[in-house]
């Protein structure tokens, strides 16, 4: 039911612009997640749908209604917090019948409901412990079943799984990710974690300096990245500079900088001399064995190795002494430092970016 | 000469002089300090067959004399009570606005609000009785002959209200914004308003410090004498009681009555330190309906600008009214202060002197006293004995200075235990009362201080070679410097502003408060409008100096 749409919403904090102009739309039962560094402005955002930020310009609409300007306690939503915000002089029952209890709720509703959502979050043992008590697990599951225990069907998670020991993330997300899909709610998720967004959402809103650069699945966001920012935040990937030598249907050639070695793109929207930006993700490349008409070679030696158990990262460095960074199962390889060896790499996998402004500010991860 | 200091400091890091110099601190404050205050129940335990016969049974005036204690008693807490409660509705909104919102002039306000702390009570009672007691005051402004309210309890309310008010306000201040504000965006989120959200949300993440402010605000009501001297009339309050029959020598009565008043503090103390982190605030019903229509944005601002108005109308321009009254009456003032042949200048002047060299005296003693004993109830891992004398401490605090100044008085004169007694009223019983009830002040400013400098600076300079008082020196002192400063300043303006102790052990001595009493019975208006003018100047300077220093600390 709940259908969220931000239009052209802007929020300043001084001359800092937290966030600048922003569009999205959610979908009912939708779990979107808003992914961004630090100070990008994806908190901002929930706040903003949660109604503890009021935004200087734009509107939000739920299911089609303005509530830009209604107070949160009319908003109907349910809220969970990073750092839980359990009431710390109530216990967990009167915590999560909180919401209940100052509706005025009869307390046969109040029984019923609080009672299922905490049987949800799997705490019913617990509803006497104060607080201080409890595990931070389980002050988390306190905070999700006393956002359930709220009856809204728009369940707002500002950073619900960073103060959780990575240990517990995993199982955690999971779980959170099953309990929102059976309720059938719709979920806005804040996060700067790129694992977690990519495991528990449906759409991500990628965020920074205050705009969103894109949404989209995470496969399409981790296939298909719009901007240098977005592949490099959701992928190892290696940068390199070159020149459009030639155009051909359906595929360019490039030069890298320096009359380096060619490397051809599966695409041929840009111009012939066009300065452009390749990204290969470290772990497309492989020391070549099987080569055929879709792959790219290249020739490198490798300077530098980083052992990381299964897996071992290479950097090599080509003919024009650009280095680029493999990551490769280290059992697959017989190679060490100061071999030449050949590279090879699918030409579909090759992304292509006009060379910015400033690349060493687009590869800035904040 | 340098050789010299560190021989003489290596000896005084000795084990005998640490615990000759720990002795010492604890056995002043013990002999000094807590000894005479709870004397009088050995006093009232040890003649109590005169006391009774002079309270209950007098041959001539009967049982009048408990008669009159016990209606001063129960007026004293009426209008203690009274006041709290108005100190409360009045101040919580306050320490709110200045919590959450920002404005301009805020930074004014708060130290505005400072105002009636920095004051000695009896200039500020006096201020306050021109404001609604005489015709210089605002029944002036609409032509009337007399004052707007006469003298008598309503009067003693208002005036109360007055330097109570910031100590309700500073407490709650502190405490609002020590409040997570996300447990209240929390609350809102699950669809608590506004007011319920300060109901159920931030009422009991603050109730601690709305008790402590509120039973503090008690006490100061309690024991308070300058102010209330000034505008009682007739209706004596319990520290009124005690000076009234000391000058009429009626000791039995004033020690039964100042037993009974230590007893209470000792009580309210008790109640300061176990009960405020019981007390429950009713969440078991939310009135959806009402507590959504007080949550309005017009409501909430119809409430700060009342709340504004009444600061205004009610503290601060009482306070200040003194200033407008030597504006308009300047003459008068010329007249009586320079021109009257009692030479009330030279009066002045002798009692401003005094009450300089009495508090500064009494602040240099608080300070070398002082810091051991905060050094002590921090560092040394004594257990027990530690979390006593942290509880000792404070007694001089709650207990109203007449009556610790007639215990006082009592322990040291004739009465006493040493035969013939050591101390007569004047001006040395005067610095020695004053030093008592200073002395907590100072240790408690300096205790935070103390606990937050980093042990590891001293373990530092220990490896260093730096043997234990060379650490003080050279690594300690530096880092409490501020604090001392700021401790001597609070400790100073308290016993500038110290009345009814002072009106106990005086004798011929006269301090400023005092002779601001005086000159208000006697009906010299312009020469203590005079003198209160310019205590108020000096002690709000003082204080603007402490914010100064405290600010700039942070």
């Amino acid at each position: 039911m709940p259908h969220i749409e931000i239009k052209k919403l802007s929020k300043s904090y001084g001359k800092v612009k937290a966030i600048d102009n922003v569009n999205l739309e959610i979908f009912d039962k939708e779990y979107l997640t808003l992914l961004g560094p630090s100070g990008c402005g994806k908190t901002t955002i929930l706040r903003a749908i949660a109604g503890l930020v009021q935004p200087d310009h734009g509107e939000i609409l739920f299911d089609g209604k303005d509530i830009t300007n209604l107070p949160p306690d009319e908003r109907d939503i349910g809220m969970v917090f990073q750092h839980f915000m359990i009431f710390p002089f109530l216990d967990v029952w009167d915590n999560v019948t909180y919401p209940l209890k100052i509706k005025g709720k009869s307390d046969a509703e109040m029984e019923e409901t609080a009672g299922k959502a905490l049987n949800l979050v799997g705490l019913s043992r617990h509803v006497n412990e104060m607080p201080e008590d409890l595990s931070a697990p389980e002050m988390q599951k306190v905070g999700l079943a006393r956002a359930f225990s709220t009856g809204s069907k728009l369940l707002l998670l500002d950073e619900p799984l960073s103060a959780l020991d990575t240990k517990f993330r995993m199982d955690f997300q999971h779980e959170l990710r099953k309990l929102v899909k059976g309720l059938g709610l719709t979920a806005i998720h804040v996060t700067h974690d790129q694992s977690v967004a990519m495991n528990i959402a449906d759409r991500i809103a990628i965020m920074r300096k205050g705009r969103i650069l894109q949404v989209a699945t995470p496969m399409d966001l981790y296939y298909q990245p719009n901007s240098i920012f977005v592949c490099n935040f959701l992928s190892n990937s290696n940068f390199i500079e070159g020149f459009v030598e030639k155009q051909e249907e359906k595929q360019s050639v490039v030069r890298l900088r320096g009359f380096g070695p060619k490397i051809a793109i599966p695409t041929d929207k840009w111009e012939r001399r066009k300065r452009l930006v390749l990204a290969i993700r470290r772990n497309e490349i492989s020391f070549g064995y099987e080569v055929s008409s879709k792959t790219n070679i290249l020739n490198g030696k490798i300077v530098n190795e980083l052992f990381l158990g299964d897996k071992t990262i290479f950097h090599l460095r080509l003919e024009n002494e650009d280095i680029v960074e493999a990551e490769v199962l280290t059992k697959d390889i017989p190679m060490s430092m100061g071999h030449e060896v050949t590279l090879t790499f699918n030409i579909e996998d090759v992304m292509t970016f006009e060379y910015p402004d400033n690349l060493e500010d687009e590869l800035a991860l904040e | 000469m340098g050789r010299l200091i560190q021989k003489i400091e290596k000896g005084l890091s000795s084990r005998f002089c640490r615990i000759f110099g720990d002795s010492f601190t604890i056995g002043f404050f013990i002999l000094i300090v807590i000894i005479p205050i709870l004397y009088i129940f050995t006093f009232v335990g040890s003649q109590w067959g005169s006391i009774y016969d002079n309270v209950f049974n007098h041959p001539i005036t009967g049982d009048k004399q408990w008669f009159d204690l016990l209606t001063a008693l129960l007026r004293s807490f009426e209008i203690a009570g009274i006041v709290t409660i108005i100190d409360v509705f009045i101040g919580l909104p306050m320490a709110l606005i200045l919590a959450r919102y920002n404005f301009w002039g805020k930074k004014y306000i708060d130290s505005l609000i400072d105002l009636p702390l920095a004051v000695p009570t009896a200039a500020l009672g006096f201020s306050i009785y021109l404001f609604w007691g005489t015709q210089y005051g605002i029944s002036g402004l609409f032509g009337l002959e007399t004052g707007l309210f006469s003298e008598g309890p309503l009067m003693i309310i208002l005036v109360h209200i007055v330097f109570t008010y910031p100590y309700i306000v500073r407490n709650l201040k502190e405490v609002i914004l020590r409040v997570d504000r996300t447990y209240e965006h929390a609350a809102r989120s699950l669809g608590a308003s506004g007011f319920t959200v300060f109901r159920t949300i931030t009422g009991p993440l603050m109730k601690e410090g709305l008790v402590a402010g509120a039973i503090l605000a008690f006490t100061r009501s309690l024991g308070e004498t300058g102010a209330t001297m000034i505008v009682f009339g007739v209706t004596e309050t319990s520290p009124i009681q005690i000076v009234a029959w000391r000058e009429l020598g009626l000791f039995g009565p004033a020690a039964f009555l100042t037993m009974i008043l230590v007893l209470v503090a000792l009580l309210l103390l008790l109640l300061l330190k176990l009960i405020t982190r019981r007390v429950g605030l009713p969440i078991h019903k939310v009135f959806v309906r009402t507590e959504r229509t007080l949550s309005k944005p017009i409501l909430r601002k119809t409430r700060n600008g009342l709340i504004a108005l009444i600061f205004v109308i009610f503290i601060i321009l009482p306070s200040l009214w003194t200033f407008i009254y030597i504006g308009t009456n300047g003459s008068a003032v010329y007249s009586q202060v320079f021109l009257g042949s009692d030479n009330k200048l030279a009066e002045f002047w002798l009692s401003f002197t005094s009450s300089l060299s009495i508090a500064g005296l009494a602040t240099l003693i608080c300070i070398v006293l002082g810091i051991p004993m905060a050094l002590i109830i921090v560092r040394r891992k004594w257990g027990k004995i530690k979390a006593v004398l942290d509880a000792l401490i404070d007694i001089p605090l709650v207990i109203p200075s007449a009556a610790l100044g007639f215990s006082i008085f009592v322990f040291w004169g004739t009465l006493g235990p040493f035969p013939g007694g050591v101390f007569s009223p004047g001006y040395w019983l005067i610095v020695l009362v004053h030093i008592v009830f200073c002395y907590p002040y100072m240790v408690r400013v300096l205790i935070p201080i103390i606990a937050s400098i980093d042990p590891g600076y001293e373990e530092a300079a220990r490896t260093l070679g730096a043997p234990s008082f060379t650490v003080f020196r050279t690594c300690t002192w530096p880092l409490l410097k501020r604090g001392i400063l700021a401790g001597s300043i609070i400790t100073f303006t308290r016993s500038l502003g110290e009345t009814g102790a002072t009106l106990v052990v005086m004798g011929l001595t006269r301090t400023i408060p005092v002779i601001i009493v005086d000159w208000v019975e006697a009906q010299s208006l312009a020469a203590a409008a005079f003198a209160s003018v310019i205590i108020i100047i000096f002690s709000y300077a003082l204080i603007f100096f402490l914010r100064k220093i405290t600010l700039s600390a942070e």
